[in-house]
């Protein structure tokens, strides 16, 4: 079904083709959401919220953008908003620590690395420094790190989403991996 | 000088890492790891940790999330119809209506304000006229009286 079929279909209230829609973007929209919040359940109650408003404001959407990215857009937002929203998020993380990222750690990992105890502890810290370092960028080179490393997404089509030239897009890129390896390059430095 | 080497390969590791980089300083990175071994230690580091994110793209996707969306949709659509909603909304449009009914108020008390006046004269009117037929002063008693004799 061609975009423009499916909006339609949606916007007539189709049910079986907003659960197609679901179904064929679920996997996008999570990864995406899971790129900036490094939360599984987090990242499926965001992209949860993400189609619900994309049930709810299809009518809004004026079709001068492409679909994928209307979605790419509300993913990121509403990632942006349940960051800025919970303060308290950092401190639960550091709490839960030790209980929801090591299910996701165990769930993760393969099994034969069930046997190495160490190599799983080694990992959920390399994890963590990875995962604070992204979360420090500044927010737009945040998003284009994120867009381009989680979702493979190309530099044209991460500028169609944030709505900058391609040449922003390559320079955000840039200064998000100088950024990230000076604090990487910093802290293993020290070990 | 040997430092001055590391500080530049270690601004460069993550691109190398990436494939960022042209053929000519990827094999000069190369030669330089394969004989420094704190710079080989720090690009096995990076390395791992940005292999992370590989393995973090690998999430399986939760195959009740379109249940799920469907259940919130529909408590959406409940509760929009719910009477205790209606009373909510109800509600919310209190203030609406207190300012409403000020407005009306404000307006009574002018439009009654405006009048006042006008009553006054009326008493004013009502008082002459009660003057006017002060029939004592029109006629005297006593000239009645000596009329009728």
């Amino acid at each position: 079904m061609t975009d423009k079929k499916l909006i339609k279909a949606i916007k007539n209230n189709d049910q079986q083709a907003f659960k197609h829609f679901v179904e064929k973007n679920q996997q996008i929209v999570v990864n995406t959401c899971y790129g900036f919040l490094h939360n599984v359940a987090d990242a499926e109650d965001i992209a949860q919220d993400v189609f619900i408003e994309v049930f709810l404001s299809i009518n809004k959407f004026r079709e001068d953008a492409k679909l994928s990215t209307w979605l790419y857009r509300i993913a990121v937002n509403k990632s942006l908003n349940h960051i800025r929203d919970n303060k308290k998020h950092k401190i639960l993380n550091r709490i839960d620590n030790n209980s929801d990222a090591d299910k996701n750690f165990e769930k993760e990992l393969p099994d034969n690395n069930n046997s190495q105890p160490e190599k799983i502890i080694e990992d959920k810290e390399r994890a963590q420094i990875l995962h604070s370092s992204i979360n420090a960028l500044p927010k737009n080179q945040k998003i284009a790190f994120t867009l381009n490393k989680y979702d493979d997404l190309s530099y044209k089509q991460i500028a169609e989403i944030m709505n900058v030239s391609l040449s922003s897009v390559e320079s955000l890129i840039h200064r998000a991996k100088k950024n990230l390896q000076k604090k990487l390059i910093s802290f293993y430095k020290k070990k | 000088m040997q430092k001055m080497k590391c500080k530049k390969i270690h601004k460069k590791l993550i691109f190398y890492i990436d494939g960022d980089l042209s053929s000519k300083e990827n094999k000069k990175i190369e030669e330089h790891l394969s004989s420094c071994k704190n710079c080989s230690r720090l690009y096995s580091e990076m390395k791992s940790s940005m292999e992370i994110i590989q393995d973090e793209k690998s999430i399986e996707t939760n195959p009740y999330l379109y249940t799920r969306i469907k259940q919130q949709l529909n408590n959406i659509n409940e509760n929009a119809t719910k009477p205790i909603f209606a009373i909510q909304r109800l509600k919310m449009l209190q203030p609406i209506m207190v300012s409403f009914l000020i407005a009306v108020g404000i307006f009574i008390g002018v439009s009654i304000g405006n009048n006042f006046p006008l009553q006054e004269n009326n008493i004013a009117d009502t008082q002459t006229e009660l003057n006017y037929i002060n029939d004592l002063q029109q006629e005297h008693v006593e000239y009645f009286l000596l009329n009728n004799e």
